[in-house]
């Protein structure tokens, strides 16, 4: 629907998932505060009818928001590729971008973060930052450059709006789970299966990721990739 | 509990050989949780899974069997033996099954009744040991003394809980080997291969 905004589509659907982001989060807020008042000690609320007419509408309004905006974004099937296919399809910036952005929101709320957006736009600025020669580089050394660039391009921004970076060390886990991932070889059956033991296998080496990430410490994460995400 | 052991439905499904399938921790968890269901039923107990401590658990095997790799090709049978025993020193060593109830099913004085977990544990390594050698090596399995010794079972437990790499031993012995001792988890080529 959105085919003929030539100029800064990216952005403009940055924009749309930031909105459709704030009116998913509202909407849950608002159900969360009901929830707890309807079952707390608040003898000024309303009657439990009118509750109820404004929890349905809250509901409403989000699939319909959720609804309305995913028309707009006219998103397609999320992309699993495994970093070998993006290889082989000369690791193009828009499928790189495009399969951070479908799978890192996955492994954030696998790590407990439900309050976080995933910027496409910033894993293209994480893909122009690497170095031309990436395709060259064995897989495993590509990958801790790949998971380096994208923790300083800020992929994962703070909700609702997105304009800022976050940060922690479940962040660096799911950057470094989905990196454990792409490497890793599986059938489009072993999706699921695979996305949840790397974010196990992340998490068994917490440490040494979040020390690899914090020192820039390419080697180290490069060895790490190359000895653990045969084993995902 | 042997046909449990050579069951081939409990195992999940793959398009490789099982050696290099239990490398992998998806392949690893989903056999590890199935086996557990299937000891639940058996012996009538209900476990609690920790899959964070079973991802653990496999990073430090993994580690224990690469960084131990004989180069020799003839020693090749006994270190899968040798790989069986590490991957129970790590189970026991960090607990990934909690017993919520005591089990139904079994004897009272049985192995399965004194220590569950331990005993679910120790028979998933030797299932899985099983699966791979009679996959790999197509030749049957050599008599195994009996594991039910409820004595055996108690010394287990009581050593294992104080230095887990008792447990090592522990896994040869009920597979026919006289471990070492005082190094159960260091591999030697036995003599007949090396």
């Amino acid at each position: 629907m959105l085919e003929h905004f030539k100029p800064d589509r990216l952005a403009l659907r940055e924009a749309l998932r930031g909105l459709r982001y704030t009116v998913h989060t509202g909407g849950r807020m608002v159900l969360d505060h009901l929830s707890m008042a309807s079952t707390g000690h608040t003898p000024a609320l309303p009657g439990r009818h009118l509750l109820c007419d404004v929890e349905n509408t809250a509901a409403r309004l989000e699939a319909f928001g959720s609804d309305t905006i995913r028309f707009l974004l006219c998103e397609h099937t999320p992309s699993s590729r495994s970093m070998q296919a993006l290889y082989e399809l000369g690791f193009e910036e828009k499928q790189f971008a495009r399969v951070v952005y479908d799978n890192l929101r996955l492994f954030l709320q696998q790590f407990g973060i439900r309050y976080a957006i995933v910027s496409e736009l910033a894993a293209r600025q994480a893909h122009a930052r690497l170095p031309a020669n990436l395709i060259d580089l064995p897989e495993h050394e590509a990958a801790a450059l790949i998971a380096s660039s994208l923790v300083d391009a800020g992929v994962i921004r703070e909700g609702p709006v997105g304009l800022k970076s976050l940060r922690s060390k479940e962040t660096d886990l799911a950057i470094a789970a989905l990196l454990f991932w792409l490497l890793s070889d599986r059938s489009p059956e072993e999706d699921d299966q695979t996305r949840l033991a790397a974010a196990d296998m992340a998490l068994a080496v917490e440490d040494e990721i979040v020390a690899a990430l914090k020192q820039k410490d390419k080697v180290a994460l490069s060895a790490l990739f190359e000895e653990l995400a045969p084993h995902v | 509990m042997s046909e449990l052991s050579n069951s081939r439905r409990i195992w999940p499904s793959t398009n490789e050989p099982l050696r290099r399938a239990v490398r992998r921790l998806h392949w690893f968890r989903t056999a590890f949780i199935s086996y557990t269901q299937e000891m639940e039923k058996r012996i009538g107990v209900e476990c609690e899974v920790d899959e964070k401590k079973l991802a653990a658990i496999f990073i430090a095997w993994l580690r224990a069997v690469n960084a131990q790799k004989p180069s020799s090709a003839k020693a090749r049978s006994a270190y899968f033996d040798f790989a069986a025993s590490l991957m129970l020193r790590e189970l026991i060593g960090n607990m990934p099954l909690k017993a919520k109830t005591t089990p139904q099913l079994v004897d009272e004085n049985s192995a399965a009744a004194f220590w569950p977990e331990g005993y679910i544990c120790t028979l998933f390594c030797l299932a899985v040991h099983d699966a791979v050698v009679k996959q790999e090596f197509n030749v049957p399995l050599p008599q195994r003394p009996p594991i039910d010794n409820i004595r055996s079972w108690w010394s287990f437990r009581e050593n294992a809980l104080e230095d887990s790499r008792f447990a090592a031993g522990f896994l040869q012995r009920l597979m026919g080997h006289e471990p070492n001792w005082a190094m159960p988890d260091i591999f030697t080529i036995p003599v007949e291969d090396g």
